[in-house]
């Protein structure tokens, strides 16, 4: 419950960034207050804890790239969370195409990121979440473990707030028919 | 929403939380981040970051510019208060060559846009063309032949056109009666026939108006486009057509000589006006031009070969000497077409 307190509290205190900080203050200043949020938001999404930090990063270092084409600075953690949806939206997609074409075999020794997804699968939630489509998915991750409004999340996910709308129903009732089945 | 669904949806956010709970990221995100963006190239950062704020600043310079208008417009101009600035300017300016970092990046920004341009402009070869002839000629030297080169010609007759005339400068005349007539300076274009096979040279000569004899065989030949892009058409003894296709070729030239044998009809085609005024010719009107028999019949048979194909007739004195019933047309530019001749004489007699 912490994690939600956080971003809530991140997302009213991020007003704090001023618009006449350098990039490197900014990224110094948003790494400390939301990396780890925002690491946790897209291993739920790509399901993989390695990889979630390379988009976090991704995004951080595009938002370090890009700081001076920012129009409204104090808005840098919505650009990063929409970055982090969308980095997770490709790597999912890239993902997809590999599986398709060239199956990696399991690892023989589990590794300890293998052991984080590994205790992320026991979740039966998460289990089920991973079942949905990707728009859906994000939705309620967004939903649920980012707390957001449905304009934050339209905004994050780029699509309009009746399609936030739309995805989160179909969602929870694909996820509520899961979790009875399994149950 | 009902109770069922409140409960269910805090299930699912403890569960999320729970899960996420269990993820730890790394403590060295920080250092990648920075590894990452030291990494970029100092000078194509410089670079990128002037690029992207030039159209910003000048969005701002614009809106200044206009507001100052504003101001003028209406009496309030700042325009004191610049010019009390400006004299401070040349210790201002002192300072900024001192100080690199403020006249380097848009040097080097305006430097590279000038680079881009000219690469870009060099690269298309009929700029390129175009700007090494005007260098020629800035320079004096006339030695350019154009990108047509030597005419080709040989053997079947030849279109030839001189590149340091554009243009022929025969007049084209449009009498009432007459629907076309073309009235041409003796050292223009001329149309010689040669025997009975349709030997023929079509040779123009914008600068001398000299016209060789070239040797061409059968009734019909396409005479050869020389390098210049000039095509000369010759059907037998009668419509001689030569013309320069466009591009950067040089003068196109219609000339048609009509057949003395062939009956007099009334022109069927409309009088070609638009002369000497298009030099650009396609290269599709020359290949099939007055080479169907059909075309030709504006000619009488009281015309004689002589007057109309010797060396010594002149496109002036060809209309005179047939005026009703013969036409010998010579055009200056291309604006015959297959469909439309640029030769057509009607029986007026």
């Amino acid at each position: 419950m912490h994690v939600i307190e956080t971003l809530v509290v991140s997302e009213t205190a991020l007003g704090s960034v001023p618009a006449q900080w350098d990039e490197a203050r900014a990224v110094t200043s948003l790494y400390g207050e939301h990396y780890g949020t925002l690491v946790r938001l897209a291993a739920l999404l790509v399901r993989d804890v390695a990889t979630a930090e390379e988009v976090v990063q991704d995004s951080f270092v595009a938002m370090h790239t890009s700081w001076r084409k920012l129009r409204d600075t104090e808005k840098a953690l919505s650009y990063l969370r929409q970055s982090v949806v969308n980095r997770s939206r490709s790597v999912l997609r890239h993902r997809v195409v590999v599986d398709r074409n060239a199956p990696m075999p399991p690892p023989l020794v589990p590794s300890a990121e293998q052991g984080a997804i590994t205790e992320l699968e026991r979740s039966a939630v998460v289990s089920a979440l991973r079942r949905l489509p990707p728009r859906q998915r994000e939705a309620l991750v967004l939903r649920y473990y980012g707390d957001l409004s449905e304009a934050q999340i339209a905004s994050a996910m780029g699509i309009s707030r009746g399609a936030v709308k739309s995805h989160t129903a179909r969602g929870m009732s694909s996820l509520r028919t899961v979790l009875q089945l399994e149950f | 929403m009902t109770e069922p669904d409140q409960k269910f949806e805090e299930e699912i956010r403890r569960a999320l939380c729970a899960a996420s709970d269990l993820i730890v990221p790394a403590g060295d995100g920080l250092n990648k981040i920075r590894e990452r963006t030291s990494r970029r190239p100092a000078a194509l950062a410089w670079l990128l970051a002037y690029a992207i704020n030039l159209p910003r600043q000048l969005a701002r310079g614009g809106r200044m510019a206009a507001s100052e208008v504003a101001a003028t417009a209406h009496g309030y101009s700042s325009v004191g208060l610049v010019l009390a600035s400006a004299r401070r300017w040349p210790g201002r300016a002192r300072h900024a060559l001192r100080t690199p970092s403020i006249w380097v990046r848009p040097a080097l920004a305006t430097a590279t846009a000038l680079v881009l341009v000219l690469g870009v402009m060099l690269s298309i070869p009929r700029v390129r063309n175009q700007l090494s002839a005007q260098l020629a000629s800035a320079l004096g030297t006339s030695s350019n032949p154009g990108p047509g080169g030597e005419p080709s010609g040989a053997g079947a007759g030849g279109a030839q056109s001189s590149s340091a005339t554009p243009w022929a400068t025969g007049t084209a005349t449009n009498i009432a009666g007459k629907p076309f007539l073309a009235t041409m300076p003796p050292s223009s274009t001329q149309c010689r026939s040669q025997g009975s096979g349709g030997t023929a040279t079509a040779h123009h000569s914008s600068e001398t108006g000299y016209i060789p004899p070239a040797v061409g065989q059968g009734p019909s030949q396409t005479v050869g486009a020389g390098t210049n892009g000039g095509v000369a058409h010759l059907v037998g003894s009668a419509p001689l057509d030569v013309a320069a296709p466009g591009g950067m070729g040089p003068a196109p030239v219609s000339v048609t000589c009509s057949p003395s044998t062939a009956p007099a009809k009334p022109a069927t085609s409309p009088p070609v006006t638009q002369l000497a005024t298009t030099p650009v010719t396609s290269p599709t009107t020359t290949p099939t031009t007055t080479t169907s028999p059909t075309t030709t019949p504006t000619t009488t048979p009281t015309t004689t070969p002589t007057t109309t194909t010797s060396p010594t007739t002149t496109p002036t004195t060809t209309p005179t000497t047939t005026p009703p019933t013969q036409t010998n047309t010579s055009s200056t530019n291309n604006t015959a077409s297959p469909d439309t001749p640029a030769a057509s004489a009607a029986p007026t007699g």
